[in-house]
C-alpha cells in the first residue's frame, strides 16, 4: 500500500482531528514536481492548530510558489497519536500538500517564533529520518535553515541547523531560493558558502565563535512594496485566531524595556492606506473569512488609524466581514475605535498594564494611569462588552511583593467601578512571568526562579480568590522555567535540548503536552547550569548573540 | 447591510440600550428579507471526509462567501448564514448524496451560482446540481425520510453474504445507543433500540461484479483495496434510522478499512 493509502486508510481514521494533516485546504499549493527544480518544506514546528495562523508563513509560502521553478509546502509538528502510529510503521514525517517524506525536500525550513518550539523542530528532524546535528548531515541530506524572532538568538539551535535568516524574510527567502538552485548536487561546504553571501544569513559551521564580522539583520524599508499573500490558505479547523490577518505595521515605537519584537523589529514601518484596502478587499474575496484583523505591534498607533478604520469597516460591511484588533492602548480613544469596527461581533477587548504601580511602569518604560484603565474598562461596559481581559507580568526587575499586590488591587477597584455599571461585568487576567529577552534592555536582568514564580502566583491566587467576577488566569511555571533556559542561552544549550528531546520533550509550548520530568532530567544529566541560565549579567560580560546586528547598538540598551 | 453605525446613522438617544443588554445596532435598522431559498446537491470525498461537520460548514460557508453569494444572516448577537444541512456525517464517511440550503437575500440565478461556487470549492467538496424550493418549506433535516449507503469492505464476499441474510431473517436487532446526558441524568443513559425495521435493503456482492443498485454516475470515488461492497438503505422506523456503523458492526466488517458511501439522501415529498 501507498504511504498516501496508509495514512488515509489507516492512520487518519483512528487519531484525533484528522483534518489537520489533510493538507487540502482552499489556496494550498499543489504542483507537479517534474515540473519544479527546487522543492522546499516550511515548517511550524508546533501543532497546525498553532502553526496556521502565522502570518509569516503564509508571506512566505505565496512568495515561494509564485516562483515558478519552486514548490513550497508546509508540514507542522505531529500530535503525539500521529507521531506514535507514524514511529510504529517506521513512517516518516511528511509534507502536507503531496504527503512527501520530509527528507525528500531540498531545503526544510523551520519558523521559530518560541523557544518552546525547540525540542519539536529536534522531534521533526527526528521523524524525518534525518541526524540531528549538522556535523553529521551531508549533501545526501535537505538543508535546514530557520528563521523568525528566536533566530535573533540563534546559539541554542547552531548544532542542528545548517543557516539562520535574521530579520525580514519577504527579499531574503527568494534569494535562499536562487541560491538553492543554483548549488543543488554541489558539496556541502559549497552551498553553505554561498549562503552565507547572502545579507543577513548566519551560518554557523563558517562562524564558530561570536567575534568576526556581525551579521546584519535583514530589513525591508518599504513594505508597500513587499510581497503579501492575499490568497492566504484557509483552514478548515477552528483555529485559536479564526481570521485573516493583515500586517500593518512592523516594528514599535514604544520602547517597553521587556519587548523583543518591539526593539528588534525597528524602526517602524507602516504600510499605505491604498495598500492595506486593496490587501483587504483581495484577501476577504480571496477566502471568505468572517473577521479579519489589523496586526501589528501597537495598531492604533498607525499613523492613519482613523481613517485605516473608517476604510477597513467599510470593506469589511461590504463582504459581511467584521474587522479586529489584537490589542488596545490605554484610552477612551481605543475603545471608541474598537467600538466602531467590532460591530457587533464581540470577542472581548484586551490591555496589557503589565505593571500595576507608577515605580514599577517606570522601570519598564509602558506608562499607564490607574484611573485610564478604570475609564477605559468603565467605558467599554457602558457600551455593551461583557466583559474585558487584562494582562500582567511579575518577575519584572526590582518587582517586590507590593507590585504582585498591586496587581490584585487594581483588578478589584477596576471591577468594581465597573459593576456599577454591568452588575455582570467579568475581568479575565492573564499573568505571564517575565522571561528576560536578548536585544532589550532588560537582557542583563535576573530571571525569578521556578520557586518564586510559585509564590508570587500564590500571592496572587489569594487576592483573586472569592471576587466575584474576577478570573485569575497565568502561564505555567514550567513553560517560563524552560523558555528562560533557552531564551539567552549559548551553544551549550544545544547538549540540553538534544537531552530533554531524547527522555521525551516536544511540544513544549503546549501545558498539556509539557514534559517536565524529561528537562528536569537533561538538565541533570548535562550538568546544566540553571542558576548561571537565570542569573542576571553584567553588562560587560560577552553575549552569546553578540554576532547579531539588529541596528541597535548595545550601548543604547546598557543606557535604558 | 449593516448601515447603523458610522457618520450616517447618529445613535437614536430612546434607542441607546442600557448596558445590561448588548449594544444592538439593530435596533435601529432590520434585517433584509430572504428572497431566495436553493437546495444544492453535495457531496465530499477523499480528505474532506476526514472533517468534522463544523469544519465541513465552515468549508461551505466560506466557498459561497468566496463566490459572493447573497447569504442571509441570522439576527442577534452571533450571527451566522442560514446554511443548513440535512444531517451531519460522522468523520470518515463519504458522500455523494446531499443536500444543502442556502437563504440568499436577493435574487440569483441558481445555475450561474452553482457554476461560480464549483470553481470556488476546496478539494474534495462538490456541488452536482441545484434547485430553488420555497422559502418556507420544511428545515432539511425534518425532511429527511432515509439514506442510501454503500460500505466498502475488504473482507470476502461469501462471508459478508451469510451475515446479511442472518440480519434480514432476524425478526428484530436490538443496538445500544448512548443517549444524550439530560437535565439532572449527568451520565449517557444507554437505550436499546431495534433497528430491524429501519433497515429497508441489505445486499452484498462482489465488487468486480459490476453493477450497483444506485446509479453511480456522481461517484468520483476508486475503492481500490475493497473486494464486497454492501449496498443499503435504511427509512425511518418509530423516530430511528439505522446507521452505517451499526451495519458493519452487525456484519463483522472492520470499522477502520470499511469505506462509507452515502449515496442517496430521501425527502418527504421529494424526488
Amino acid at each position: 500500500m501507498s504511504f498516501k493509502d496508509t495514512l488515509y486508510n489507516e492512520i487518519l481514521p483512528v487519531v484525533s482531528k484528522p483534518s489537520r494533516y489533510v493538507g487540502a485546504e482552499f489556496n494550498a499549493v499543489h504542483k507537479n514536481p517534474e515540473d519544479v527544480d527546487l522543492r522546499m518544506a516550511l515548517v511550524f514546528p508546533d501543532l497546525y492548530d498553532l502553526g496556521l495562523g502565522n502570518l509569516g508563513l503564509h508571506i512566505l509560502y505565496a512568495i515561494l510558489n509564485d516562483l515558478p521553478w519552486c514548490w513550497a509546502e508546509r508540514a507542522y509538528a505531529p500530535a503525539p497519536d500521529m507521531e506514535a502510529a507514524l514511529r510504529a510503521r517506521s513512517l516518516p514525517l511528511f509534507t502536507h500538500e503531496s504527503k512527501s517524506p520530509l527528507g525528500q525536500m531540498d531545503l526544510i525550513g523551520f519558523s521559530l517564533q518560541s523557544e518552546l518550539t525547540y525540542t519539536s523542530v529536534l522531534n521533526i528532524l527526528d521523524l524525518a529520518g534525518l541526524p540531528l546535528r549538522t556535523a553529521d548531515r551531508n549533501g545526501d541530506h535537505p538543508l535546514i535553515f530557520a528563521g523568525g524572532p528566536c533566530a535573533f538568538n540563534p546559539e541554542p539551535l547552531a548544532p542542528f541547523i545548517d543557516f539562520f535568516v535574521i530579520g525580514d524574510g519577504e527579499e531574503a527567502i527568494v534569494e535562499i531560493a536562487e541560491a538553492a538552485r543554483a548549488v543543488k548536487g554541489r558539496p556541502r561546504t559549497e552551498q553553505l558558502e554561498a549562503f552565507a553571501q547572502i545579507e543577513g544569513v548566519y551560518v554557523p559551521a563558517l562562524h564558530p565563535s561570536v567575534d568576526g564580522p556581525p551579521i546584519k539583520k535583514r530589513l525591508i524599508k518599504n513594505l508597500d512594496k513587499a510581497a503579501y499573500p492575499c490568497r492566504q490558505i484557509v483552514p478548515f479547523t477552528q483555529q485559536v485566531h479564526d481570521r485573516a490577518g493583515i500586517e500593518v505595521m512592523r516594528g514599535c515605537t514604544h520602547g517597553c524595556r521587556f519587548c523583543q519584537a518591539g526593539m528588534v523589529g525597528r524602526p517602524v514601518r507602516a504600510r499605505g492606506l491604498e495598500t492595506l484596502d486593496a490587501i483587504m478587499e483581495k484577501t476577504l474575496g480571496g477566502t471568505g473569512y468572517e473577521e479579519v484583523s489589523l496586526l501589528s505591534l501597537s495598531t492604533c498607533d498607525y499613523p492613519w488609524i482613523r481613517p485605516l478604520l473608517d476604510q477597513s469597516a467599510r470593506r469589511a460591511r461590504s463582504a459581511n466581514a467584521a474587522v479586529s484588533v489584537p490589542s488596545l492602548r490605554l484610552d477612551t480613544f481605543s475603545v471608541d475605535l474598537a467600538d466602531r469596527i467590532t460591530g457587533v461581533r464581540r470577542s472581548g477587548l484586551t490591555f496589557a498594564p503589565e505593571a500595576a504601580t507608577p515605580r514599577l511602569r517606570a522601570v519598564i518604560n509602558k506608562w499607564i494611569d490607574d484611573d485610564e484603565l478604570i475609564e477605559v474598562a468603565r467605558e467599554a461596559f457602558r457600551r455593551g462588552w461583557q466583559h474585558i481581559k487584562c494582562y500582567f507580568m511579575i518577575g519584572l526587575p526590582t518587582e517586590c511583593d507590593e507590585d504582585v499586590e498591586a496587581i490584585v488591587d487594581l483588578c478589584r477597584r477596576t471591577l468594581e467601578r465597573c459593576h456599577a455599571i454591568n452588575r455582570k461585568a467579568k475581568l479575565f487576567t492573564g499573568i505571564s512571568t517575565f522571561v528576560p529577552k536578548p536585544f532589550t534592555p532588560f537582557q542583563w536582568a535576573e530571571q525569578i526562579s521556578y520557586d518564586e514564580i510559585l509564590r508570587r502566583h500564590a500571592i496572587l491566587k489569594k487576592g483573586f480568590a472569592r471576587q466575584p467576577g474576577l478570573k485569575f488566569g497565568h502561564h505555567e511555571p514550567e513553560s517560563t522555567f524552560v523558555e528562560g533556559l533557552l531564551a539567552r542561552g549559548d551553544r551549550r544549550a544545544g547538549d540540553l535540548l538534544e537531552a530533554a528531546f531524547r527522555k521525551g520533550a516536544r511540544l513544549d509550548s503546549s501545558s498539556e503536552y509539557l514534559n517536565f520530568t524529561a528537562w528536569r532530567d537533561a538538565i541533570e544529566e548535562v550538568g546544566y547550569d540553571v542558576d548561571a541560565a537565570f542569573a542576571a549579567r553584567e553588562t560587560e560580560t560577552p553575549l552569546p548573540w553578540a554576532h547579531i546586528d539588529v541596528g541597535i547598538p548595545k550601548q543604547w540598551f546598557q543606557l535604558e | 447591510m449593516h448601515e447603523a453605525f458610522g457618520k450616517d446613522a447618529p445613535p437614536n438617544p430612546s434607542k441607546i440600550l442600557t448596558a445590561s443588554q448588548p449594544h444592538s445596532l439593530k435596533a435601529s435598522y432590520t434585517d433584509p428579507p430572504p428572497m431566495q431559498r436553493l437546495r444544492f446537491a453535495t457531496g465530499r470525498s477523499d480528505e474532506t471526509r476526514f472533517l468534522s461537520h463544523l469544519e465541513m460548514m465552515t468549508a461551505w460557508v466560506r466557498a459561497l462567501r468566496r463566490v459572493e453569494a447573497p447569504l442571509a444572516y441570522s439576527q442577534g448577537f452571533h450571527a451566522h448564514s442560514k446554511v443548513t444541512f440535512a444531517t451531519a456525517p460522522p468523520v470518515g464517511e463519504e458522500s455523494e448524496g446531499d443536500y444543502m440550503d442556502v437563504v440568499l437575500i436577493e435574487r440569483v440565478v441558481p445555475t450561474e451560482l452553482m457554476a461560480r461556487l464549483q470553481a470556488a470549492l476546496p478539494a474534495g467538496l462538490h456541488v452536482y446540481d441545484v434547485k430553488e424550493v420555497g422559502l418556507n418549506v420544511p428545515s432539511l433535516m425534518s425532511a429527511v425520510t432515509g439514506f442510501d449507503y454503500t460500505l466498502f469492505a475488504a473482507a470476502e464476499v461469501d462471508a459478508v453474504e451469510k451475515r446479511v441474510n442472518e440480519l434480514l431473517a432476524a425478526e428484530t436487532i436490538i443496538v445500544e445507543r448512548k443517549g444524550r446526558p439530560t437535565g439532572r441524568r449527568k451520565s449517557h443513559a444507554v437505550a436499546h433500540v431495534d433497528i430491524r425495521p429501519a433497515i429497508h435493503k441489505l445486499t452484498a456482492y462482489a465488487t468486480d461484479t459490476g453493477e450497483t443498485a444506485v446509479d453511480s454516475t456522481r461517484s468520483q470515488i476508486a475503492f481500490g483495496n475493497a473486494r464486497t461492497a454492501v449496498d443499503f438503505s435504511t427509512y425511518i422506523a418509530n423516530g430511528k434510522l439505522a446507521k452505517p456503523r451499526e451495519i458493519i458492526a452487525l456484519l463483522a466488517l472492520d470499522p477502520r478499512s470499511t469505506r462509507v458511501l452515502k449515496r442517496f439522501t430521501h425527502l418527504t415529498n421529494e424526488s
